[in-house]
């Protein structure tokens, strides 16, 4: 298993339990490997690197068993200042397509240097392929229209 | 084409150009259009037309903020104002965006200056005016009376209908005071209704029965369809097959289909006749219907007699030139851009026998500024109306699944008209398909709020979104706005655009009458919430750019897009720009078209409105070319 | 001026691959040999649809539009003939049935009650997928005779049901069927071609002429002809429609079906496809499984369509729009299963099972 393939493995990985989505249902969105991108791009290999390390200690040391995996989950990742902010929009970057500013305060400590970190949408299919459309029983505004008449009744999955 | 002498000059592609376009195209007359816009906004090939309309669509995906221009280009050299631009002004101009606000409040509405025009973006709300209010000064001692009424209108509202294709159903438009013969024997809509929401079922339950009190008297609000300009099931009771000029009587008809079988078929998108033939739910009719099942008006320059049209876009006109000796217009003056935000361009004359002008209402008022045209009443640029929108949002008990379906496709109608309106606005009640998007910026506000400060992930954030975002309820309270003289659009050597031509500036303000009619629709509101156990989420912060107070108590409206007045239509040289005919008092072969046009503004939307005036307005032009 | 044959005005939809291999006519001489050959109608026009669907969601999103919106065309049509046959159906008196376990056709599959001349699979969007739809759409030569099994035309098929229809008339009434099962015109739309409400022999014609590929004009709203500035909206056969995409070229209006097409490039990316995999089956994948589980609720939802659609030609006709909104729902779930790598490179795709 070539080292790409491995961290799209682990993000994918710790996706599931940070977005409630199985695996199949982030797969099918086709945004998997581009959203992954978006955070090397931003915050570079490195720490992208250290961060799927944490993720995947975090994930083996658990089973991915409940309670203990929420636990770690908000002790070591989003309570942490260093991979709060970067997990928080992991999570929005999933159900919104779009990359959200890291904090002024982070950026001071963690990110000198760091280019790409204002407010953009990943792509075109990013917006459309976000979860909250899904979660809130709708779909993407402008994409994946559901025909006419969907709206008078209760969706339909 | 420099040299050539068209039978008639029309500024602008918007809904208003196209019509007459249209009209005196397929009457035989040489029709030279003008657009700002840009060329490729003009592709009527369908793989040009599609590959233009997708760049719309992509520009719509990556922005942050999903407003009403957001897909379309944003060009430098005819710039359109934006309601991101929007600001409180505090004592000096605010000159952020195109237009140059001078407040005290801004101007919350917005316009594309591209092909098609603001119909791009509309959402496609099909109401008729009521007959009041053509009549508001002998009515209600307000504003002031139009120069034609509701009946003058009435077969020019059936054409705006067919060109348009509305969808809704006779039998349920009920509004207040109406009359006996509102829509005439017999009449049906080229389409029948619009499905209603799962939300409005919802809702309509929900106020079953409801009293609401309001200065006094008792109401019982009404739910009705609203009719509206996207595709829906055609009504094989509807009969006419197109609006044509009939020589002999000297007027446009419309013109029955020519077999017993023949049936109204749906107009749709200009790429592929057979996408948009309905609308498919995509729930982003403002600002872009992705298969164009909601109407534009490049349906209908595209449906022009082309060998008749010359179209010359990228070409912003910039004055109209007058022959003094007896007022008429000897040519419009353009500027033509290689390049959406190039310094330079070209410029160029364009003539014909007569000139028409629909480039917006402010556009328009600019260009006749810029020549010092029609200012015998000192009208140009003045009674700039818009609606202002008070809304007021909530959860309801039920999951409602809103963010789907058209904007709106229920409206209350009970306050649209009444004696109230001798002392406060009338108003039009949308119940709102797509939750709190307007006011808070849902959904991504509410996803950010739920991860950011509610902690949420994984399951639990899914089941808070799948919760909060399936039970949001928006109403609107659209507001009538009367004209004022000091609401109004001015020029300035001070404030040029990219190639020098003027930006608007604008003074705004909302009177009393209207103010009184926030307040009054808030309470109406209180008690639909409280009746129907609606969990009231409003807030009117007094940092929101349109934040004003009535009474005590702070509002925040917003506009409607509805950019009405600066040329309005009246009695005398000495009280409007334009007569009953649409024509310059000043000069006899200006026509002005569009909302500008409008005296006073009632509750309706007023694109149909227009487009019914611009239908009047081809006939006339018509008239005078013989 | 000489009609111009690519153009559907005059177009003729018929099967052709190879020799005919029957001479003689067998006729349909009962009411209920009428019912189980329009019964097969529908299924030979359902039975196109899930290789033209395979293809067209294979295609990447936003690449080979022009492309995309002709098998789309086609697709529409297809949709539109198999209801039109079932309004026949129940117009003398039968009950379409759509929903059974046998309706949908095993892929690979030759073409109901064909002469077996060529096998249909679902492939993804690929020259060999665009050359079996130019045999199924192939037009055919003006001396086939009717041939109502082991056609060697669609065309032969149906004039066959047409001799049918027109005996079994003559002896008595055979348009029994009750008006309130037929679809009708305006809950048809997406698509070249008119709904016709059948209920005597003039109309059950008109449908069959609709279905072999008569009576459709040219879009009216086009008034002129100078295609520099509006475009032309020509409408032609699908057989020509699918030979653009083979030839990577468009039709000049000029062009004559022998000659091929010799006007405007047509662009087409052969490369911006799914990596789908040919005829997939739920079977490729363990039960229990997420992606197997994809891959049923693909077939559900394709299933329950066809169940909504039996209702719909079964007396509930308002249902049809039920129907739409399901075809909506496949596509997407289309577009999530060819995001499913399966190894080798290859990724998941619908196959078009029935499931309950």
């Amino acid at each position: 298993m070539d080292k790409t393939t491995a961290g799209l493995d682990a993000f994918l990985a710790i996706s599931v339990p940070l977005t409630g989505y199985s695996k199949i249902a982030l797969v099918a969105t086709g945004m998997a490997q581009s959203y992954l991108d978006a955070v090397h791009r931003v915050i570079g290999t490195e720490m992208t690197d250290e961060y799927l390390t944490l993720t995947a200690r975090i994930l083996q040391q658990t089973g991915g068993k409940e309670p203990a995996l929420d636990r770690e989950i908000r002790q070591q990742l989003l309570a942490s200042l260093k991979y709060g902010p970067l997990t928080r929009n992991i999570i929005q970057m999933w159900y919104w397509g779009a990359w959200l500013p890291l904090p002024p305060a982070w950026m001071a400590k963690y990110g000198k240097g760091i280019k790409g970190n204002e407010n953009h949408f990943v792509s075109p299919e990013a917006y459309q392929q976000g979860l909250i459309w899904n979660a809130m029983g709708s779909h993407p505004e402008g994409s994946k229209q559901p025909g006419f008449a969907s709206w008078s009744i209760a969706p339909l999955s | 084409m420099e040299n050539k002498e068209y039978d008639v000059v029309i500024v602008g592609s918007g809904i208003a150009g196209s019509i007459v376009a249209k009209t005196l195209t397929q009457a035989g007359k040489q029709v030279l259009l003008l657009e700002a816009g840009l060329e490729a906004g003009m592709a009527f090939d369908s793989e040009g037309a599609y590959k233009n309309y997708q760049d719309y669509l992509r520009s719509y995906y990556m922005a942050l903020a999903k407003v009403p221009n957001a897909p379309y280009p944003d060009i430098k050299d005819a710039e359109s104002p934006n309601v991101l631009d929007m600001t409180q002004i505090n004592g000096k101009p605010d000159t952020k965006g195109y237009f140059v606000q001078n407040g005290p409040l801004p101007f919350a509405s917005d316009y594309a200056r591209a092909a098609g025009g603001t119909t791009l973006h509309w959402l496609g709300t099909c109401l008729r005016m009521l007959p009041n209010d053509f009549k508001m000064r002998s009515k209600y001692g307000q504003a002031v009376d139009w120069p034609i009424d509701y009946e003058y209108l009435k077969p020019y509202y059936e054409m705006a209908e067919r060109e348009i294709g509305v969808s809704s159903d006779v039998s349920e438009q009920i509004y207040p005071n109406m009359g006996n013969d509102f829509f005439g024997k017999d009449y049906v809509f080229p389409m029948y209704k619009i499905p209603q929401s799962y939300i409005d079922k919802s809702f309509i339950d929900g106020i079953k029965g409801l009293k609401v009190s309001l200065n006094g008297d008792v109401y019982t609000p009404e739910c009705t369809s609203t009719p509206q300009g996207r595709n829906s099931t055609p009504n094989e009771k509807y009969r006419y097959a197109a609006t044509v000029w009939n020589k002999t009587s000297q007027k446009l008809e419309l013109k029955p289909f020519p077999k017993e079988s023949d049936v109204y078929v749906p107009v749709g998108a200009i790429w592929d006749p057979y996408s948009g033939q309905r609308c498919e739910g995509n729930a982003s009719c403002v600002p872009i219907c992705p298969v164009q099942a909601k109407y534009n008006a490049l349906k209908t320059l595209k449906s022009a007699k082309k060998e008749h049209l010359t179209l010359l876009s990228q070409a912003v006109a910039t004055q109209i030139h007058i022959d003094t000796s007896n007022g008429n217009i000897t040519g419009v003056s353009y500027k033509q851009y290689p390049h959406p935000d190039s310094k330079d361009y070209t410029t160029g004359t364009a003539k014909g026998k007569i000139y028409v002008l629909a480039a917006n209402a402010i556009e328009n008022a600019k260009i006749l500024l810029a020549s010092g045209a029609c200012k015998t009443s000192d009208q140009v640029g003045r009674n700039l109306m818009d609606h202002t929108v008070l809304l007021t949002w909530g959860l309801m008990k039920d999951k409602v699944y809103p963010f789907r379906g058209p904007g709106s496709t229920t409206n209350i109608p009970t306050f649209r008209d009444g004696d109230f309106r001798k002392h406060h606005a009338a108003w039009i009640s949308p119940i709102d398909n797509w939750g709190w998007g307007w006011p808070t910026g849902s959904p991504d506000t509410d996803l950010d709020h739920a991860v950011s400060t509610l902690n949420l992930y994984g399951k639990d954030l899914r089941t808070y979104i799948g919760d909060l975002l399936s039970r949001q309820l928006l109403l609107h309270f659209e507001c009538e706005q009367l004209p004022e003289k000091t609401n109004r659009v001015t020029i300035d050597n001070k404030y040029l655009d990219n190639i020098g031509n003027y930006r608007p500036i604008i003074n705004y303000n909302v009177a009393d009458y209207s103010l009184k009619a926030f307040k009054a629709s808030k309470t109406v509101s209180d008690q639909i919430f409280a009746g129907m156990g609606v969990q009231d989420y409003t807030n009117y912060p007094a940092n929101e750019p349109d934040y004003t107070t009535y009474d005590g108590q702070g509002y925040v409206f917003r506009g409607a897009g509805h950019v009405v007045g600066t040329h309005c239509m009246g009695t005398t040289e000495k009280n409007s720009v334009v007569n009953r005919d649409q024509q310059a008092w000043d000069h006899k072969n200006l026509y002005l078209v569009g909302a500008g046009n409008m005296a006073t503004l009632g509750t309706s939307n007023p694109t149909l409105t227009l487009a019914a005036l611009s239908f009047a307005a081809a006939e006339n032009i018509l008239k005078a070319l013989k | 001026m000489e009609t111009n044959q690519l153009i559907s005005g005059v177009r003729h939809r018929l099967i052709r691959s190879g020799e005919p291999t029957l001479t003689e006519f067998n006729k349909i001489t009962t009411i209920e040999g009428l019912r189980s050959h329009l019964q097969v109608a529908i299924e030979l026009e359902h039975s196109t649809i899930p290789p033209y669907l395979f293809a067209l969601y294979s295609i990447r999103e936003n690449t080979n539009d022009t492309s995309a919106r002709a098998i789309k065309g086609v697709v529409m049509e297809e949709m539109l003939h198999m209801i039109l046959a079932c309004n026949i159906l129940n117009a003398v008196g039968g009950t379409p049935a759509i929903s059974h376990k046998e309706f949908i056709p095993e892929y690979p599959t030759y073409l109901p009650h064909s002469n077996k001349a060529f096998e249909v699979n679902l492939q993804k969007f690929s020259k060999p997928a665009i050359e079996t739809f130019l045999k199924i759409e192939k037009p055919a030569g003006k001396d086939a005779p009717p041939q109502p099994d082991r056609y060697a035309s669609i065309g032969q098929f149906y004039e066959a049901i047409v001799d049918g229809l027109k005996r079994l008339g003559a002896k008595g009434n055979i348009f029994t069927g009750k008006r309130s099962r037929q679809i009708r015109p305006e809950q048809f739309y997406g698509g070249g071609g008119g709904l016709i409400e059948v209920y005597d022999l003039a109309t059950a014609e008109e449908a069959i002429s609709e279905i072999v590929g008569q009576g459709e004009g040219i879009d009216g709203t086009i008034e002129d002809n100078n295609h520099q500035l509006f475009g032309e909206e020509l409408e032609y056969a699908h057989y020509f429609r699918f030979n653009e995409i083979h030839e990577e070229r468009y039709y000049k209006p000029t062009d004559t079906p022998k000659g091929g097409p010799t006007g405007d490039k047509f662009p087409v990316d052969w490369n911006q496809v799914h990596n789908i995999k040919e005829n997939i089956k739920m079977k490729d994948f363990k039960k229990g499984t997420e992606e197997w589980d994809m891959m049923y609720r693909f077939n559900k939802c394709y299933c329950d369509m066809l169940r909504v659609i039996h209702q719909t030609v079964n007396g509930e006709r308002e249902k049809l729009e039920q129907a739409v909104m399901m075809m909506y729902q496949l596509k997407y779930l289309a577009q999530g299963l060819m995001n499913v790598p399966m190894g080798n490179g290859l990724y998941a795709a619908p196959s078009f099972e029935y499931v309950v």
